[in-house]
């Protein structure tokens, strides 16, 4: 047993049949197949739980959405049904209270008087006017050629930062450091049904609403997307 | 007789892996806390599954509500949503609030303050000529949950979701 170790010991490095008897050798494969495979299931399985959470925040982001949407859609058609101009900034406002409420931060929402959250810079809501739209087709024309403003499109993004996806995705490249989430709604205004007299729809600048503080019933605002 | 049983099992191969089934126990036993892993993930798809369920049963809750105060300027009391949605599990709570309309007018201060719901326009005294109030109705849901590790993990109690939605 002594001659042979002895002999091993010469020719461990250079000779061919001591790495042919090392690649047959079955001792301790288990070991290093746990410790290549260990990572990868617990990479994946973390990679599991992070996707989780992107729809997650997703499903949270699309109720958001759909309540600013609401909100600009009721301001827009206050103004149309007052006859002023159309206050992109004052739907903006109304729209960001709303997602706010609907816990998506932005960069003022810790100054929200109604619904104070943790500021958010690199949260972003952004309005589109559509003309012409139709319910059913689903597709915001932002060109006033198209018809009249007859809905809004709200879009919220939110980036994320990634942590099992940066590794797994850096292992082909390129990486990917952060994913951006974003949530779309689209909220209709249309005339009321019955339809309204035209008084409620012509109203002065300066009409001054009812007792609860309500202009009367002419557009009706719902989400169509 | 046993000094050569003892010789035998030496140069036998089976006497080489003798070890080799203690190590892969050790090893097997190093897998033991992926087990209570695998619980987790079961528990973790558990509560996200659970409170995508709950965010959608109080968003329909809210738009119902939403529906109820502009048509009939009614806030549903939270045991009707339960009753209605045929959640009985789900513990609704419903509020509405109010606010002035907003201006570009950077120098109101009135600005999406909150105010009082009802009663004479709280907002008539906003000067720049807007004195609408803005209304939202606001539905809270609450449900227990009961993880399959229990204690293992930090997992919830119960998951939340609310929905905000404004009704005019």
């Amino acid at each position: 047993m002594g001659s042979r170790d002895v002999t091993a010991g010469k020719a461990a490095i250079s000779h061919p049949r001591v790495w042919w008897r090392l690649w047959r050798d079955e001792r301790g494969v288990v070991a290093i197949a746990v410790a290549i495979l260990l990572p990868v299931l617990i990479g994946f399985a973390g990679l599991g739980v992070e996707v989780g959470m992107w729809f997650a925040v997703q499903r949270q982001n699309q109720s958001a959405a759909d309540a600013a949407a609401i909100s600009a859609g009721l301001e827009y058609a206050a103004q149309i049904q007052r006859g002023v101009r159309t206050d992109s900034v004052a739907a903006t406002t109304a729209a960001t209270t709303a997602a706010n409420c609907n816990l998506f931060s932005t960069s003022s929402s810790s100054s929200n008087s109604v619904c104070p959250l943790p500021s958010s810079v690199s949260n972003t809501i952004t309005l589109y006017l559509c003309y012409g739209f139709t319910v059913g087709s689903g597709t915001c024309n932002t060109s006033s050629s198209n018809g009249t403003l007859t809905a809004v499109q709200v879009v919220l993004t939110q980036p994320l930062n990634t942590a099992f996806a940066n590794f797994v995705t850096a292992i082909w490249g390129p990486n990917i450091n952060t994913i951006k989430v974003t949530t779309t709604a689209i909220a209709a205004f249309l005339p009321h049904q019955p339809p309204p007299p035209p008084t409620a729809c012509s109203l002065p600048a300066s009409a001054i609403p009812d007792n609860n503080g309500k202009l009367p019933k002419c557009l009706d605002v719902f989400l169509a997307l | 007789m046993i000094t050569v049983l003892r010789r035998s099992l030496r140069t036998r191969d089976g006497g080489r892996d003798a070890g080799a089934i203690a190590i892969e126990f050790a090893l097997l036993m190093a897998f033991m806390p992926l087990t209570v892993l695998a619980f987790g993930i079961v528990d973790y798809g558990e509560v996200m599954g659970q409170a995508a369920n709950l965010s959608a049963i109080v968003r329909g809750a809210a738009e119902y509500a939403r529906g109820q105060v502009v048509q009939n300027n009614t806030l549903p009391q939270p045991s009707d949503l339960g009753t209605l949605l045929g959640v009985p599990a789900v513990i609704f709570s419903t509020t509405s609030f109010c606010t002035c309309a907003g201006s570009t007018d950077t120098t109101i201060q009135q600005n999406y303050m909150p105010v009082t719901c009802g009663g004479n326009n709280p907002c008539g005294a906003t000067p720049g000529g807007d004195t609408r109030v803005l209304k939202y109705v606001a539905v809270s849901g609450s449900q227990l949950y009961t993880p399959i590790v229990s204690g293992t993990w930090s997992f919830p109690g119960s998951v939340n979701s609310r929905t905000v939605l404004r009704t005019q």
